[in-house]
């Protein structure tokens, strides 16, 4: 227990941080409002005026399992990668400040891992029950977030969602360790965040890629993120088949966890502190 | 020196700092990804669904790269208030305030990446085969037209960013919901206008006129049937834009008070 307290206060800073500026909470519920809908349009567009409206059930995903995925993501947009890195730690670590956390007496990866998991959980909460609200309850049909297909369902989506998003963290503390290689600029982190979005099912349902690539977008680790727990929400995936999505996120997290604090101990080892 | 003589050298030295990182080939290649990744999800979804009424994927293209074109060079050349609540925030703008120059170009050079580029690349390549794909033949009155929107386009995302900027005074904070009108506004554009809710064209044709510098040029260019004159359009309405905001921009500046280093 005494070795958790300190991660425990970071967690309670940052909730306290991301409530502060209230104003900022609802220009961030306003903007994740629009885009859903925006997102929602186009599934509609294509849906119901596609010259092969059928194509969608095909790849099996009906237009209602579409919008919920779309809306779906609006509501789990602050557990994903997103834009990798707090401002507050790349200012660090551009202006040399990082040198003043390595006083700290924490593991620096299990501190920045931590402070990613606090923030992206305390922006979740915060935008949950509005989104869901709006996208569930005040929205009229075709633009509406069904309910779960099963109670079971929703147990599975909840526990897998966790999962992902602690792999996401695991691509944080990664995109960290690029980061503190100075000298390569943010551009490797540029290229992670791009593919993890694409390859997330954020921008799309990975259901409606081609077929043909179907098994490989499954198993790769971003689906894991979003698009694999979504699918036991949305139904396309059956409740029965959560163990099997679990293990691959936690394979997943594992590598990619193990693979971050290895690489930070190194970069760790030889720092380059620029600033002064 | 003249003012902007003075924009161009803060670009070049931001230019010439971010090529002392030696990861500067990396943000290149980083550049081509998202140009080639930006658009792929609409394009998967036509692969899929195949045309959508009569526009096809490569119409739908049209209209997209121009608001993604003039989107990315406003992301190129006015940067500096993309990112200026930042400056707010740090109390850093106190410093510009400091320089007998004109702080809305100061502001303006304050940053500039070349990994910018990549909207405009991407938009550029994909006007361009759109226009290659539809077999349109284009006149000399087209092409200045097509250039008209594209600079009608740029001003109106650089007011879109200093009018963020204005409300950041009072803010302090970034407005996320700007981004309703940044990067939202083109995704809006890869939705066929009419089959967008009436709403939102409204909004984006009048309030803020995207659409004026993206449908209406390619419609006219192309010939969708629509009136010519509004194809002439686009300029008028990005310097009416801009001029809102800057004048925004100056009430706001008016009243900063700072919050501090």
């Amino acid at each position: 227990m005494e070795l958790l307290r300190p991660f425990l206060s970071i967690w309670r800073m940052h909730l306290a941080n991301a409530l502060q500026y209230r104003a900022a909470v609802w220009a961030q519920l306003t903007t994740n409002i629009f885009w859903g809908f925006v997102r929602t349009v186009m599934m509609l567009v294509f849906y119901r005026y596609g010259l092969q409206q059928i194509a969608g059930y095909e790849a099996g995903l009906s237009l209602a399992q579409a919008v919920s995925h779309v809306w779906l993501v609006q509501i789990a947009l602050h557990l994903l990668p997103g834009n990798l890195i707090d401002a507050e730690i790349r200012e660090k670590i551009r202006s040399g400040d990082v040198a003043l956390e390595l006083c700290r007496p924490l593991d620096l990866y299990a501190h920045w891992f931590t402070r990613a998991l606090a923030m992206r959980l305390g922006r979740f909460f915060l935008q949950l029950i509005p989104v869901t609200t709006v996208a569930m309850l005040l929205l009229p049909m075709p633009y509406r977030l069904q309910p779960p297909a099963s109670c079971a369902g929703l147990f599975a989506f909840c526990a897998s969602l966790l999962l992902g998003c602690l792999l996401s963290c695991a691509l944080v503390g990664l995109s960290y360790v690029l980061l503190l290689r100075v000298s390569w600029g943010d551009g490797p982190v540029i290229i992670l965040k791009i593919i993890s979005d694409l390859l997330s099912g954020a921008e799309l349902p990975l259901q409606l890629w081609p077929a043909w690539a179907q098994r490989l977008l499954a198993a790769q680790p971003f689906a894991s993120l979003l698009d694999l727990p979504l699918r036991l929400y949305t139904g396309t995936l059956a409740p029965s088949e959560f163990w099997s999505v679990a293990a691959i996120q936690l394979a997943w997290l594992v590598l990619f966890m193990g693979v971050g604090w290895l690489l930070m101990q190194g970069s760790l080892r030889r720092l380059l502190i620029q600033g002064g | 020196m003249n003012e902007f003589s003075l924009y161009f050298r803060y670009l070049r030295l931001n230019f010439l700092g971010g090529l002392q990182y030696q990861g500067w080939p990396l943000q290149m290649v980083g550049v081509f990804f998202t140009a080639i990744i930006d658009p792929i999800a609409v394009l998967i979804l036509f692969s899929r669904f195949g045309a959508v009424g009569s526009w096809t994927a490569d119409r739908v293209m049209l209209v997209y790269g121009l608001a993604l074109t003039s989107f990315g060079f406003a992301e190129l050349f006015s940067r500096g208030f993309d990112t200026f609540p930042w400056q707010i925030r740090t109390g850093a703008f106190d410093r510009i305030l400091l320089r007998p120059r004109s702080t809305f170009l100061q502001v303006l050079g304050l940053r500039f990446q070349l990994n910018r580029l990549a909207r405009v690349v991407s938009g550029l390549c994909l006007v361009g085969w759109s226009l290659v794909v539809q077999g349109v033949s284009l006149s000399f009155w087209h092409i200045l037209q097509l250039l008209f929107a594209l600079a009608g386009g740029y001003l109106v995302y650089t007011g879109v960013f200093v009018i963020a900027s204005a409300i950041a005074f009072w803010t302090i904070e970034a407005v996320d919901w700007i981004y309703i009108f940044t990067n939202g506004s083109y995704q809006v554009a890869k939705v066929p206008p009419e089959f967008l809710p009436p709403w939102l064209r409204r909004t984006f044709t009048f309030f803020m006129p995207m659409l004026v510098c993206s449908y209406w040029p390619a419609a006219v260019v192309c010939g969708w049937g629509v009136s010519p004159l509004l194809g002439w359009l686009p300029l008028p309405a990005g310097v009416a834009f801009l001029g809102l905001a800057l004048a925004a921009w100056r009430l706001a500046i008016r009243q900063y008070a700072s919050t501090g280093s």
